[in-house]
Parts: structure tokens; sequence; C-alpha cells
């Protein structure tokens, strides 16, 4: 099975490794640690069986045959060998306990069989014989004691596991703080805030990492000038021969000396060269936004006067699509007087406006509704849009976004200046859509001051 | 009206020229701003159509320039510096007015026949009825002799109405006629904006002028003179 890494973090990916090793690392020498243990508590027992093996041998006789009683819960075998021929006599006290020693052992060495631990001992007797004591003990308790310490090895092996995960978790995190408060601070770096990170005092590869970061910030700020200054002067330069080509073409258009197919397409160029205007005049904007150079200034505007001056500008537009507008106010009573910079709002409402007549489908109809509470004023322009125009909404207000299949006209930009524009007036602008009903919310604090301008 | 057209942009200043002229004008032009200083200086115009970013001297030098050797011609900044602190310094130092470029022609001979009439000081109309008087040039709104101040649509919604004073006008005549669009009939802009209006000219007088005719429209009552 492949374990899906991406989902582990590098701290977690830190902590599960080091617990791992030590796992390994642990279970290898409390593997050998236990087994010289179990060796140890053997060697003892068998020490005891040897000493006690010993005492059968002193106490057992062949002339007169005796035989020591056993103790405890000791049995043994007593087997007597002679050379000249090979017979044994069975002097236990099997009679007493009847246990199954094994009487074939050859080795002297110790051995457990059937919970028992047994010790062959073979003296040498002055008739060239043998006595062969084959002794044995229950090994019940060396057996429990060594279950247990198997159970309690188990236990700190698990416990060791998980008390390792922990610290190496922990430590791994204080390791890795440094670089976290890197990510954290990297995160908050925008276009327009493009601010050195501070480099830790400790000369480590975190220093070298946000060393390596601040070089590249600069670079980045250094070609997002470039581009905020290319955009602004070729926006201007644009400006002055853009001018040439209207007033050349207006005034023409004012000649009545030109027929009617050149009037034609002095008109189509006209229509171009506003477009181009309009362009323009985005790139001038975008180029102002992105590097904060853009000022407002607050005076006291009608909204409803602001939103009729933009219908009056899209009449032709809407006529063209045989648009109709509905416009809803929901009070009589409201004063729809706000605070606002009347030249950036009405390039807001001119954006939402120049969209809704756009993107809804011929003969529909755009609702505009005015809203307002204690704090806000609010305007909404309703449309229902082309069936086939299906918005990613979380990408609308993002530069350089299209709605298929209308791509192709404009860079995209509009929502997104529209939304800057919003935003540096402490405005905000809202996108909803459902069942193809499109609702842009433009909604404007109220300020109350005393010492503001009218525009006039 | 004389103007004298200072723009370093030969195209631009030539089909300005151009236009000017088949509106009636009578342009000298200069593209250099210390040639277009000295002929301001020594000949007397209407009207100075001035371009900010020319070579050697700027606009806003010859403005300051002119305003120091005592040549208070109205001046009317055409420039393509389009940020509102350009605007508001070039009307601060004494500009009339200011026209972003790309401009719209018509909009630029709009703006020259407002200053051409502050110049001439036409006797703009009034409507008086009553004790309300409308000053149709200086869009002012008096009654009883207390200035009321109405928003711009207000205004034209007013007007609309004295025009028609003693005559019923119906909802779908106003927007025509003041929105110049054809609404929605679900939308209440008329209402709104009458209900404001009457506010604000009708509150506190025994003599209510704003009267709604059920099912008809809207009237404005009262003697014309």
């Amino acid at each position: 099975m492949k374990l899906n890494w991406p989902t582990l973090n590098l701290r977690k990916k830190a902590a599960v490794f080091f617990a791992t090793a030590f796992l390994v690392l642990w279970s290898c020498a409390s593997f050998l640690f236990f087994q010289r243990l179990k060796k140890t508590l053997y060697a003892t027992l068998d020490g005891q069986l040897k000493a006690r093996a010993t005492i059968v041998t002193e106490k057992t006789s062949l002339h007169p045959k005796i035989v020591p009683l056993p103790q405890n819960n000791e049995s043994f075998l007593i087997l007597y060998q002679h050379t000249d021929f090979y017979h044994h006599t069975n002097l236990t006290d099997t009679v007493f306990k009847p246990v199954s020693l094994p009487f074939t052992v050859r080795s002297d060495s110790a051995f457990s069989e059937n919970h028992w631990r047994v010790i062959r001992q073979k003296t040498h007797l002055e008739n060239r014989g043998y006595l062969i004591v084959v002794y044995g003990v229950p090994a019940n308790a060396v057996e429990e004691e060594i279950l247990s310490l198997t159970f309690i090895n188990w236990l700190l092996l698990m416990c060791g596991f998980l008390l390792s995960l922990v610290v190496a978790n922990w430590l791994t995190g204080r390791l890795l703080s440094p670089l976290q408060k890197v990510i954290a601070l990297t995160q908050a770096i925008n276009f327009k805030t493009i601010t050195l990170l501070n480099a830790p005092s400790t000369k480590d590869e975190i220093n070298d990492l946000v060393v390596s970061f601040n070089r590249m910030l600069v670079r980045i700020k250094e070609q997002s000038d470039k581009q905020t200054a290319f955009f602004a002067s070729a926006s201007h330069e644009l400006r002055t021969p853009l001018s040439v080509m209207q007033t050349r073409l207006q005034v023409w258009l004012q000649s009545e000396a030109i027929s009617p197919e050149i009037k034609s397409l002095f008109e189509q160029q006209l229509t171009e060269v506003k477009r181009m205007t309009k362009m323009t005049n985005d790139f001038l904007l975008l180029s102002q936004l992105k590097s904060g150079q853009i000022l407002t200034t607050g005076t006291v505007t009608n909204l409803s006067d602001l939103v009729a001056v933009s219908l009056s500008y899209f009449k032709s537009k809407a006529d063209q699509k045989n648009t109709t507008f509905k416009i809803e106010y929901s009070s009589l009573e409201a004063d729809w007087d706000v605070v606002m910079d009347a030249e950036k709002t009405t390039i807001i409402v001119n954006n939402l406006l120049e969209n809704a007549i756009k993107y809804s489908p011929d003969k529909e109809k755009i609702t505009i509704r005015f809203e307002k509470s204690e704090t806000r004023v609010m305007v909404c322009i309703e449309n229902y849009i082309h069936a086939d125009i299906n918005p990613v909404m979380a990408d609308l207000k993002n530069e350089f976004y299209h709605s298929k299949p209308l791509d192709g006209e404009g860079f995209g930009l509009g929502l997104w200046i529209a939304n800057q524009l919003a935003t540096i007036q402490q405005m905000s602008l809202e996108l909803y859509i459902q069942n193809g009903c499109f609702q842009a919310w433009l909604s404007i604090p109220v300020t109350k001051s005393e010492n503001l301008i009218r525009a006039i | 009206m004389k103007i004298l057209l200072i723009e370093d942009e030969q195209n631009l200043a030539d089909f300005m020229a151009k236009g000017l002229l088949q509106a009636g004008h009578i342009v000298e032009v200069s593209h250099n701003g210390a040639k277009g200083l000295e002929i301001a200086g020594s000949d007397t115009f209407d009207l100075i159509l001035l371009d900010l970013m020319l070579p050697g001297t700027n606009g806003y030098d010859i403005l300051t320039n002119l305003r120091s050797f005592n040549i208070f011609t109205p001046v009317l900044i055409i420039s393509a510096l389009s940020d509102s602190s350009h605007v508001v310094k070039g009307l601060d130092m004494g500009a009339v007015d200011y026209i972003k470029k790309p401009f719209d022609w018509e909009e630029l001979l709009a703006r020259i026949r407002v200053i051409q009439k502050k110049l001439i000081n036409i006797q703009t109309p009034k409507i008086i009825i009553d004790d309300m008087t409308i000053d149709l040039g200086s869009r002012k709104v008096t009654r009883a002799e207390k200035e009321i101040r109405l928003t711009a649509k207000e205004f034209v919604l007013l007007e609309y109405l004295a025009r028609n004073a003693n005559r019923i006008v119906s909802k779908n005549q106003i927007m025509e006629n003041v929105w110049e669009m054809d609404f929605d009939p679900g939308s209440n802009i008329v209402e709104v904006h009458i209900h404001g209006l009457r506010k604000k000219i009708d509150k506190g007088s025994d003599n209510p002028l704003i009267e709604t005719v059920l099912g008809l429209g809207y009237s404005l009552k009262g003697e014309k003179s």
C-alpha cells in the first residue's frame, strides 16, 4: 500500500520517521536485552539445579541402596551404568512423584520440557560405573517471570514509541517554527506590500532561506514596479494618439461634405477608437491600483443620480438589445446621498451595467434595486444571463478572467477594477448567481460628517 | 469666440483647430509653451485651451505666468493626465475647466459653450411659479426667498413639471422626458423622486405646489409668471 505522503506535513513526517526509527532500534535493543535476561534467569536456576543434583548424588548410595527423598516440588531420576554391561536401575522417587523425566538424556546441559527445568549430572563411581542423576524442578516461576518481563518489554516499547512520537513531533515543531514564521510572513506578502523578511540571528539553513527569499522578493518587486510603470507609461502614451484619432474622426463626422459610406466607416472606426480608449483607461487604472497610487476624494453624492447618469450613458447599447430597466427603491423616504468618490463609483457602476447589458439575452429586463439600512446604502443590479454562460463565481473578481463564450471582448479587467475601486473606498462588491439570475450588490457605508464637500 | 490652442501634438492641434473653426470659433495654435505664453500676452483671447505636458514650459507654469502677468483669460485644460490630483491642481491654479484626453468632441464644444455663456453674461431664463423661482442657468431654486438644494435629477424633474405647470403629466411622460428612458412599468423611480422633491419644495408651506392626480399623474399647480 502506498502511503499518501502529501497529506502529512513536514513536521508529522519527521515525527513518524523518528518514532519509527526509535521503534526499530529499541526493538532490537530490547530483544537482545531480553534474551540476555532470560539466559541469566535460566543460568541462575540451572546453578541451583546443579547444586541440588550434586546433593542428590552425594546422598545416593548403591550398597546399601539409599535414595534421598525429594523435597518440595523437585523430581529426579537416578540411573546407574556399568562399563561392562549396560543396565540401569531405577532408583528414583517416581513412586512418590511419577514425573516422566527423560532418562535418555545424553547431554549435561540444562533444558526445559513441559514446564520443567531439567539437568543431568553424571558421576564416575569407583567400581567403574556411572551414577546419572536427571534432576528437575517446575519452571513455572521462571516462565511466569519471563512472560511478565515480555509483557513489560512490549508495554515499554509501545509507550516508548508513543513518547518518541510526541517528543519528535514537539522537537521538529520547535525546529521548524522559524520556517513557519517565514511561511506566515511570505503568505502576507502581496504585490501591493512587498516587504522584506527579517532574517533570524542564527546562521543556519533558515537564515539562508530567508536571505534567498529576500533576494527573490527584491527581484519580484523590481519586476512588478517595472510592469506597473510600463502599463502606466504605455497607457499614458496611448492617450495622445487616441485623442488625435478620436478628434480627427469626430471632426470629420461633423463635416457635411463626407458621403454616407465614409460616414459609416468613420463611425465604425470611432467605435473602435473608443473601445481602445476604454482598454487604455483600464490598463492605466490597473497600474494605478497595483502600485497603490490611486487616491479617492469623498464627496456627498446622490447614488440614485449617479446610477441615472450611468444608465443614460448605456442607453444606446441597451436599446440595441431591446433591454429594459426596472428601478426599485426600497423606500420612498430614504435619502440616497452618500459620501463617495463619484468618479471611481461611476467606473464601478458603469462596469456592472455594461456587464449586465452584455451578458443578458435580448429583450430582457435588468432590475436596479436601491436599499438602505442604518449603516449602508446598497444598489443591486440584477439580470438573467445567457444560458451558455457559466461563470466561475470565485474567479469573477480576478484580473484577466473571462466568462466563456464571450471571451475576446476586453481583457477581463472590469470586475477586478470594480472590486478594487470598491475596496479602497471601504465599499463591498458581492456577486451571486442562482438559476441563471446574476446579482451584483454594491454596498456603500454611510459616513456621518459635517465637513463634507457636496458634489455639484 | 477667439480661442488660443496650446497643444504640442501637431496632428491633434490641427484637427482641433479645424473642428473649432467648423463650430464657428476663431483659433490660433501654438505648439510650444513659451510661444503660447508670448501669443497670449500679445493678443486678447476669449479662451485658452491648454495642454499640460508641453516641451519646455509645462501647462501649470504657463497658467502661473498668465496670472502673474495679469492675463485672466479663462483657461480650459486638456490633458492626458487623468489623476484627480492633476485636475484639482489645475482648477486650484485658476483653470475654469479640465477635460481628460481622449475626449469626446461634442463634450469639448459643450464645455466651451458653457464658458461662452458665462463670458457674455447671458441672462439665463427663470421660471417663477407662485413664490418659487427656478433659475435655469445657475440651476438654483428658491422658495419664499429661501434657497432649496436639489439633486441633479430632482432639478430636471422640477424644471419639467414647471414647464408643464398646471398640466397633468403622466408617469411615463416624466420617465421619457426626465430620464429619457423607457423604464419597466413596475419601477417606482418617479414616485421616489416626486416624494423627495415634495419634501424639499412643499415641506412647511401652506401652499403645496406638487399635486398627485390619482390614476393620471402629477401636476405643479400655481400662478406662472
